[in-house]
């Protein structure tokens, strides 16, 4: 059963497209919020300079990446 | 003929004075001298943003990790639940159809995406949420959120009193409290909020008004 035709068996009276804009919409906001975390990370990691500082930046950029990850695979699978 | 009165002996008091207030915790806290530790004495290789020239941190404050247990034990609540909750729904037959793979993968990475989202938020509140003693002032850097900061600072010399406040049953067991500093400056009041070994701060930061005090008198 594709994602399509669970959704139809589910609700039937909402297209499917609904929910997938909505969703699609929700990680769109996702990774402003990520991008805003990268800079304010960079901005966090300027006041405190620990050793640590440059792997913690890393970690916000890859929490980009899922975000964008997660939204690229919710575009093509769902 | 035996002593009645001995005077005790002034040559050794100005080598005690002249000691450095904080060297008498110098190796007991030693081992905690960690990247996550929330209990830093004299860190070599830490440097905050408006540090000057001649100035080195003496303290580095965070919370106590204890009071990171709340989100910590959430996040690893948040982390079981996928790898539960689908063979659950799935044995027990509680969905009226089979979820499709798809689904249930969609469902699995926006549930660790935002899970990953809350660990990082709460870890970089935590982490860089910090109060530093050095040897001329004492800063509190304050993220309430992660778009809103607040940058305190004030002189030594402007500090006009250290207050402890500590109590109950976490705290008395993870040794942790509050140090509220009053000072003359615009910023009248600062507060190191559920820092470990509060005793050793407040004993620190008096030794460093001392030490002001002599020198300017």
């Amino acid at each position: 059963m594709t994602p399509q035709e669970y959704f139809a068996n589910i609700i039937p009276f909402v297209p499917f497209y609904i929910f997938k804009l909505l969703i699609v919409a929700g990680l769109l906001l996702h990774i402003g919020f990520s991008l805003v975390l990268v800079r304010q990370t960079k901005l966090m990691i300027a006041v405190v300079e620990a050793k640590i500082s440059p792997f913690i930046y890393i970690i916000s950029i890859f929490h980009l990446l899922f975000s964008a990850f997660v939204l690229i695979w919710t575009i093509l699978f769902i | 003929m035996p002593d009645i009165f001995v005077s005790p002996d002034k040559s050794a008091r100005p080598a005690a004075k002249s000691e450095s207030p904080s060297s008498g915790i110098a190796h007991s806290f030693k081992g905690s001298n960690h990247l996550f530790s929330a209990f830093l004495y004299q860190p070599k290789e830490i440097r905050f943003e408006t540090q000057e020239a001649d100035e080195y941190i003496i303290l580095l404050l965070r919370k106590h990790w204890i009071t990171n247990f709340n989100w910590i034990s959430i996040t690893l609540i948040l982390l079981l639940i996928p790898l539960f909750l689908f063979p659950f729904l799935q044995t027990n037959n509680i969905l009226p159809i089979n979820l499709p793979v798809a689904i249930v993968i969609f469902i699995t990475l926006i549930w660790y995406l935002f899970s990953f989202s809350y660990l990082l938020v709460e870890f970089l509140l935590w982490y860089f949420t910090v109060s530093i003693v050095t040897n001329e002032r004492i800063i509190d850097i304050d993220f309430i959120n992660v778009l809103h900061k607040k940058f305190a600072a004030t002189r030594i010399s402007k500090i006009e009193d250290v207050t402890l406040k500590s109590g109950g049953f976490k705290r008395t067991i993870f040794d942790y409290g509050d140090v509220i500093i009053q000072t003359a400056g615009t910023e009248a009041q600062f507060g190191f909020y559920a820092v470990p070994h509060p005793e050793e701060v407040v004993r620190i930061i008096n030794g460093l008004m001392e030490e002001k005090k002599g020198g300017a008198g």
